[in-house]
Parts: structure tokens; C-alpha cells; sequence
């Protein structure tokens, strides 16, 4: 799943280790996290979403990856 | 001292009794084949650097809070919830791959080996059906 994780991170200057501690998982879950491998859990997004001070759907681009999957299953 | 992984202390303790004792085995008895010798003795050390590591951390605030993310860590957890079933996948194509074997090896040469290498694997894929089947039931209800 498409997140703002990073640009959002970089921006705050921080790196994915502080991050990871803040939200108190490993910093190869926020990895795989930038690199669109894992989709994060609802308690998960809204820690960062703390963190960086936006909403969920803004971090996780819900509006975007929902337009994504509605064209998937269109396609089926 | 304070003791911050309770866990992580008695498994290195565990680790380095269970060391010890094989490392005091290897040189009481030893094995005449040296190849063996060696990789009992290189067991040991691993098992002994283990405990030790183990038993370190247990007094680590820093690694114990790691050893917790670690174990909570979401991502690691899906892992292990991905690869568990997979590993269970695959030992089942082996049985049956070997139940199959077996029956055709003693359809053909009557042998008992044959047969045993037929029904242990098939008993067994019959258990885990079993299991499978009752495990799935508790989650139908439970989850």
C-alpha cells in the first residue's frame, strides 16, 4: 500500500530507527513500510499519524489506494 | 543486578547448563571419529555462546526493550504467521510425496520397508487433518 511514511519522515528529519522507537516497532517494519511491502495496522498508522500530526487518511492515502483497488476490481 | 528479562534469563541459563553439560560430555567421552568430535564441539560453543548472550541481555534494560519490540513487532508476527502454514504446506507435500513413493515401492517389491514408508507418512497426514480440522473449528467459534 502507497503511504506518505517517508516523504512525511524525511521531512520531520528523522530518521527510521527514531521513528520505529516512537512507534515502538523495529525499523525494518518502517522500511518495509516506505518501500510499499507491508500495509500497516489501523493502531500502527495511527501512531504515526500522531507522530507526524496528520490524519490517517492523509498518511496512508486512503483516497488514492482506494480509487487503485475500485479500478482493480473493475478490471476483473 | 536487576533482572529486566525474566524470559531471556532462564533460557540463557538453560542454554549454558545444557552447554556445559554437552561440552563435559564431548571431553569425557570423546567420539573416536574427530569429524564428529569437532561439530559436537562447535554445537557447544554455539549453544554456550547463546546461553551467554541470552543470559547478558536479561540484565540489559536497552536490549530488553528491543527483545520486546522484536517479539511484538506487527511485521514479524505476520512472518511468523505466514511462514508457519507454509512450512506445515510443505511438510505435507513431502508426506504425501513419500506416502505415494511407499505404496508404489511396495506395490512393486512387496518389501516392508516400503510399507512402513507408506503408512507412517499416511498416518501422519492424517493426524494433521485432524488437527487441522479441530483447530479450525476453535477459530470458527472464538474468532
Amino acid at each position: 500500500m502507497k503511504t506518505r511514511v517517508k516523504e512525511l519522515r524525511t521531512a520531520a528529519k528523522m530518521t527510521q530507527q527514531q521513528l520505529a522507537d516512537l512507534v515502538h516497532v523495529s525499523s525494518r517494519t518502517i522500511i518495509s513500510i516506505e518501500k510499499e511491502q507491508y500495509s500497516p495496522s489501523l493502531m500502527l498508522a495511527y501512531r504515526m499519524a500522531q507522530v507526524f500530526g496528520v490524519t490517517i487518511e492523509d498518511l496512508c492515502c486512503l483516497k488514492e489506494n482506494k480509487e487503485l483497488e475500485d479500478k482493480r476490481y473493475e478490471d476483473l | 543486578m536487576k533482572i529486566y528479562n525474566k524470559k531471556g534469563f532462564l533460557s540463557g541459563i538453560f542454554w549454558i547448563v545444557l552447554a556445559l553439560w554437552s561440552i563435559i560430555h564431548d571431553f569425557g567421552s570423546p567420539n573416536p571419529n574427530t569429524m564428529v568430535q569437532i561439530r559436537d564441539s562447535i554445537i557447544s560453543l554455539f549453544l554456550l555462546l547463546m546461553g551467554i548472550t541470552s543470559f547478558w541481555r536479561a540484565f540489559s534494560k536497552k536490549a530488553t526493550k528491543e527483545d520486546i519490540v522484536e517479539e511484538y513487532d506487527e511485521r514479524n508476527r505476520l512472518i511468523k504467521y505466514k511462514s508457519q502454514p507454509r512450512m506445515l504446506d510443505i511438510a505435507y507435500a513431502i508426506l504425501f510425496v513419500f506416502m505415494v513413493c511407499g505404496m508404489i515401492g511396495y506395490k512393486l517389491t512387496a518389501n516392508i520397508v516400503w510399507g512402513c514408508i507408506f503408512v507412517i507418512p499416511g498416518f501422519l497426514l492424517g493426524l494433521f487433518l485432524i488437527i487441522e480440522i479441530f483447530v479450525k473449528f476453535y477459530y470458527e467459534k472464538h474468532e
